[in-house]
């Protein structure tokens, strides 16, 4: 007789997971909004990346070798970005897209990493500066940098060497401002888990969880009458009430479901180099300094 | 047997509950605080630069007694909205002290500009590497006050965007988490 029972309503529960599910999975599509977190420019091809044909093979070859053997030596990733125009929008704005888009530095906590910026045809420059990588360079001595060793050379048209020139002062006060002080603190953050494919696992997971509680009150409607006692303590669990342990279960549970996911391969088509992509830290809070020539 | 079965139902069903994004608006809600912390990390910090531009303004030869006087009232104004002790729940600003310190620093900033437009009437501050050095700390902040704005009022749409979305709507509604 129960059993009968159940099997019937069996299907009218099969109806409304199908539902919910269908649901959910509509539901938790939206929009993605303009962002300074997506790179308005194609995925990187190696540290240094000319949009714009100014930098010669040679120069090129030079600076990837240079940066990686900087980032080899010191975890530091140093990245390049030349644009003939950054349209309507500001080179701050477009340069901080890049550099959270392309995900420079490193996955862990301390990711120090910055991207030289150039919008040739704007006249404009702007360096990029990881959150973990402003003691060594802050904004002022960045911008001290470029007016230095970037302005001089691009007047005179100079593209290569002026970028060379300045990555080569990045690297010499990175590497002379971290002999002298000790090694930057490890700081405690929370990692941003971006939503992944557990969501929709999440969502059925949670249809299951509506159809828990149905199932539980029709089977303690049926079978329960004469253990009240048993059937209170749960659905007070469930009402928000007293009993811990349902939490506890659940965040057992979340901590496994709440894996990260991976920031993709890049494909390494580029040119013969061994490049490996970059490191996917992306964490850049607004620091650095530009101008223009 | 009925009540092994019922046992295992709501073990499953309080197991299943990490799904009802339970978790994921916590996070979310935490995160919207982090970025908040952000935004008014970076107010201070450009608070506590002003008065090394002004400092360096004045070496340089600048006499604006008025001009430095506001920034300084306007600093003043905006370290007191900083600082007011937070009344929302869970130790937190409430959206109408979180607003305050925006407009407290949108003043500011104002008068950041009319130091800053000085270099017109004064040349010689467009060549003094120290004042262009604190222009250029200062630009930085102000591009972190704007990123970290940025970043709190897409992590507020965010969370509200997850809170009332289909799994979320009633986990959110059943255990209090406010839009």
């Amino acid at each position: 007789m129960k059993i009968k029972f159940a099997s019937a309503k069996l299907k009218s529960f099969l109806a409304v997971l199908i539902l919910a599910f269908a649901a959910a999975t509509a539901f938790s599509q939206t929009d993605a909004p303009f962002s300074i977190n997506t790179s308005p420019l194609p995925a990187p091809t190696g540290a240094v990346n000319d949009y714009a044909g100014v930098i010669d093979p040679a120069t090129k070859q030079q600076l990837e070798e240079k940066l990686k053997q900087f980032k080899e030596k010191t975890g530091v990733e140093l990245a390049v970005a030349v644009v003939k125009s950054t349209g309507d929008r500001p080179i701050f704005d477009y340069s901080l897209a890049v550099a959270r888009g392309w995900k420079i530095g490193s996955k862990e906590d301390d990711n120090p990493s910055a991207l030289l910026f150039v919008a040739i045809d704007d006249r404009k420059f702007f360096t990029q500066v990881s959150k973990d990588l402003e003691d060594e360079l802050p904004d002022g001595i960045v911008g001290n940098l470029q007016r230095q060793f970037l302005v001089p050379e691009f007047r005179k048209g100079n593209y290569a060497k002026g970028i060379a020139d300045t990555l080569d002062a990045y690297i010499r006060t990175t590497e002379e401002r971290r002999s002298g002080g000790a090694p930057p603190a490890e700081t405690e953050k929370p990692k941003d888990d971006g939503p992944g494919s557990s969501q929709i696992l999440s969502s059925s997971f949670c249809c299951l969880l509506i159809i828990g509680v149905i199932l539980l009150i029709i089977f303690s409607n049926r079978g329960g009458k004469n253990r009240k006692g048993d059937h209170d303590d749960w659905s007070g669990g469930f009402g928000g009430g007293g009993s811990a342990l349902p939490w506890v279960i659940g965040s057992i549970l979340a901590s496994g479901s709440g894996s990260s996911s991976s920031s993709g391969d890049w494909g390494s088509s580029s040119g013969g180099s061994d490049w490996g992509g970059f490191g996917g830290g992306g964490d850049f809070g607004g620091g650095g300094a530009g101008g223009d020539w | 047997m009925s009540r092994t079965i019922l046992v295992a139902i709501a073990l499953f069903a309080a197991f299943s509950l990490s799904g009802c994004s339970y978790n994921d608006l916590t996070a979310k809600q935490q995160g919207v605080k982090g970025k908040w912390a952000n935004v008014e990390s970076s107010l201070q910090r450009r608070a506590d630069l002003i008065p090394n531009l002004v400092e360096t303004a004045k070496m340089a030869g600048v006499q604006e007694q008025e001009v430095f006087g506001q920034i300084a009232d306007a600093r003043s104004r905006l370290l007191n909205a900083q600082q007011a002790p937070p009344v929302g729940e869970g130790g937190d600003k409430t959206p109408e002290q979180k607003q305050a310190v925006i407009e407290a620093n949108n003043s500011f900033g104002g008068t950041i500009g009319r130091l800053l437009s000085l270099q017109e009437n004064y040349p010689v501050l467009k060549s003094n590497e120290a004042f262009l050095k604190v222009q250029d700390e200062l630009s930085g902040t102000e591009n972190r006050i704007n990123t970290a704005r940025l970043d709190f009022n897409q992590s507020v749409t965010d969370y509200n965007t997850t809170r009332n979305s289909f799994p979320a709507v009633l986990t959110a509604g059943l255990l209090g988490f406010k839009e």
